[in-house]
């Protein structure tokens, strides 16, 4: 019997061999973390479940794709829903009209109704990350929260902001050391 | 981009954000393909900042139509391997092999849920019973406060008996007693509440699993009977109801899954309401858009919090309710999650277990941007302190 207990690992290589449990368990394990982040994003419920679908059907389809040399399953999971949410997010702003796309199928909406799964999140962690953010400057929290969660280009930074590609660039490499520091004091990363 | 010693210096940051021109990304892209272990190692240093930044949203889990949908759309994969022998061969009598399998997991789920209905309204009758108790006390301390005298300062109710005969020291001690009756009411009010949401919930669900049941009872039937009236060599059209059963079987085996997860939900609220330091918080509206909307809050750092709303208004789409928690150290406001509304202005957010909520001083619900917000921008609409 497969379970989210057991390492990614192990349940990457069954996924490889086409066991559907195995990603069952993945899905329990992380769906909350990487569906957070898809609503975050798209600021939409139908469209952040079928994204979430999509993310993991890609897991399913190529789990090649993943190669853990380059990172934790998780980072490889919420890099694919940020750029799959990103691009959907594009689409909707090019459209002039708010067409429904998704349309769900009667069930009721209600987050807390459901049960958790998996590993839930990690709350200092949270925390911490957000102590972080709150030391920043007001000017680095802005430009990370908008690469990061709307996706824009340095260019578009730039204009957001009315400030300079370099100094848009240095915001963000700053404000991602400063991150990277917090996260390695409180022990949350490791040098490499 | 700034290419030294064959190593990007600078534009990590901006290739895993996803910032970078496309032409600048695909070079820094078959740069990493090649292998170069400073650049993988920087690239890595990024992706796990970045992969902390998603902490920042607000948690929020999927509806378990996603897992039913995404179940359904991997089962019929055509990619997974073949078994040795054929699947025709033996289709029919997997089938059948599933469908009891199946039966036996649905009556296992079935008396879980069962048990967990059972222990809820068993604690439902306690905590009624309690009620009644500490009700009759509370009568009881009433009266006696009737009978304490309207006023005197503490010194002369010391030194003499008052009207009623009860002294400075009774009257303290009874005031204590009336407040420690009354805490213990509302939080038992604030259990029973909690617990006949969580029993609609599973009588609800178990009514659902008891016709998955029947119906699949219903179906296990049907091929045994098949079965027992065929003797001749599985046919083709066969196989092929076989293997529709079949999958119907593996999405209702999913459902019981789901099912016997929201049974666990009992457990939790029931550990909350166990822990030792639980604490308790009534908000009321602070500005008249919030109307007459109330809110209770049961936390403990170890059980979690669990806030129950009544009467909010609707908010715009763009907008949501987050509850923010106030608290006397660092981090001194935090977010303890989204509520979303229910039919009737009623909402709960069951928050897990966190260090951030020891030294709670009060709760806070305001209006976000859909989605929520890392720091509090919304407008206060209800509070309340301990």
């Amino acid at each position: 019997m497969l379970s989210p207990d057991q390492d990614d690992r192990f349940l990457i290589s069954q996924v490889e061999k086409r066991h559907p449990d195995a990603l069952l368990a993945l899905y329990h394990k992380y769906s909350t973390r990487v569906f957070s982040l898809l609503y975050r994003i798209v600021k939409d419920r139908s469209a952040a479940e079928e994204l979430l679908q999509d993310t993991f059907q890609r897991l399913w389809d190529r789990p090649q794709m993943y190669c853990s040399d380059k990172g934790a399953l998780l980072s490889w999971l919420l890099t694919v829903a940020r750029n799959l949410a990103l691009d959907y997010s594009r689409k909707e702003s090019r459209r002039a009209s708010h067409l429904v796309l998704f349309t769900g199928d009667g069930e009721d909406f209600d987050p807390d109704r459901f049960p958790a799964t998996g590993v839930a999140p990690d709350a200092d962690l949270s925390r911490t990350i957000r102590q972080a953010m709150d030391n920043l400057p007001p000017a680095q929290q802005k430009v990370l929260e908008l690469a990061y969660f709307e996706g824009l280009t340095h260019q578009e930074l730039a204009e957001r902001t009315g400030e300079s590609l370099g100094t848009v660039k240095t915001r963000i490499r700053l404000g991602i050391a400063k991150l990277r520091e917090a996260l390695l004091n409180q022990g949350k990363v490791f040098r490499l | 981009m700034n290419q030294t010693s064959g190593h990007w210096q600078e534009d990590w940051e901006l290739y895993v954000l996803g910032s970078l021109e496309p032409a600048a990304e695909e070079e820094m892209a078959a740069h990493l393909r090649s292998g170069c272990r400073e650049c993988q190692r920087r690239y890595q240093e990024v992706q796990e900042v970045l992969s902390a930044m998603s902490n920042l949203a607000p948690t929020l889990r999927p509806a378990p139509r996603v897992e039913r949908r995404l179940m359904q759309a991997i089962r019929v994969d055509p990619a997974r391997p073949r078994a040795a022998w054929s699947f025709w061969q033996i289709a029919p009598w997997a089938a059948g092999f599933a469908c009891l399998l199946l039966a036996l997991g649905f009556a296992a789920g079935h008396s879980k849920m069962r048990a967990e209905l059972q222990r809820a309204n068993q604690r439902i009758v306690l905590a009624q019973k309690e009620q009644e108790s500490l009700q009759q006390q509370l009568q009881s301390s009433r009266e006696a406060e009737r009978n304490l005298p309207a006023s005197g300062t503490a010194a002369e109710k010391v030194a003499m008996p008052s009207i009623g005969g009860i002294t400075a020291a009774e009257e303290a001690r009874l005031r204590a007693q009336l407040d420690r009756a009354r805490q213990r009411v509302e939080l038992n009010e604030a259990d029973n509440f909690a617990l006949q949401h969580q029993l609609e919930q599973l009588r609800s669900d178990l009514a659902a699993a008891t016709n998955h049941a029947a119906s699949l009872e219903k179906d296990l039937a049907s091929e045994q009977a098949q079965e027992k009236g065929k003797e001749r060599i599985a046919t083709r059209p066969n196989a092929d109801a076989a293997t529709a059963l079949a999958a119907q079987l593996e999405r209702s085996q999913a459902e019981v899954r789901r099912l016997s997860a929201a049974a666990g939900n009992g457990s939790k609220i029931e550990r909350l309401l166990e822990s030792p330091s639980l604490q308790q918080i009534f908000l009321r509206s602070v500005v008249p858009q919030a109307g007459g909307a109330t809110a209770r809050a049961l936390y403990s750092p170890q059980g979690g919090l669990l806030l129950i709303a009544d009467s909010l208004p609707a908010l715009p789409d763009q907008k949501c309710y987050q509850v923010w928690l106030i608290r006397k150290s660092a981090p001194a406001i935090t977010s303890a999650g989204l509520i979303t509304l229910q039919a009737g202005g009623k909402g709960i957010l069951f928050a897990p277990p966190s260090s951030e909520l020891a030294e709670v001083t009060a709760l806070a619900i305001t209006d976000e941007p859909a989605g929520g917000s890392v720091s509090s921008r919304g407008k206060k609409l209800l509070f309340g302190a301990q």
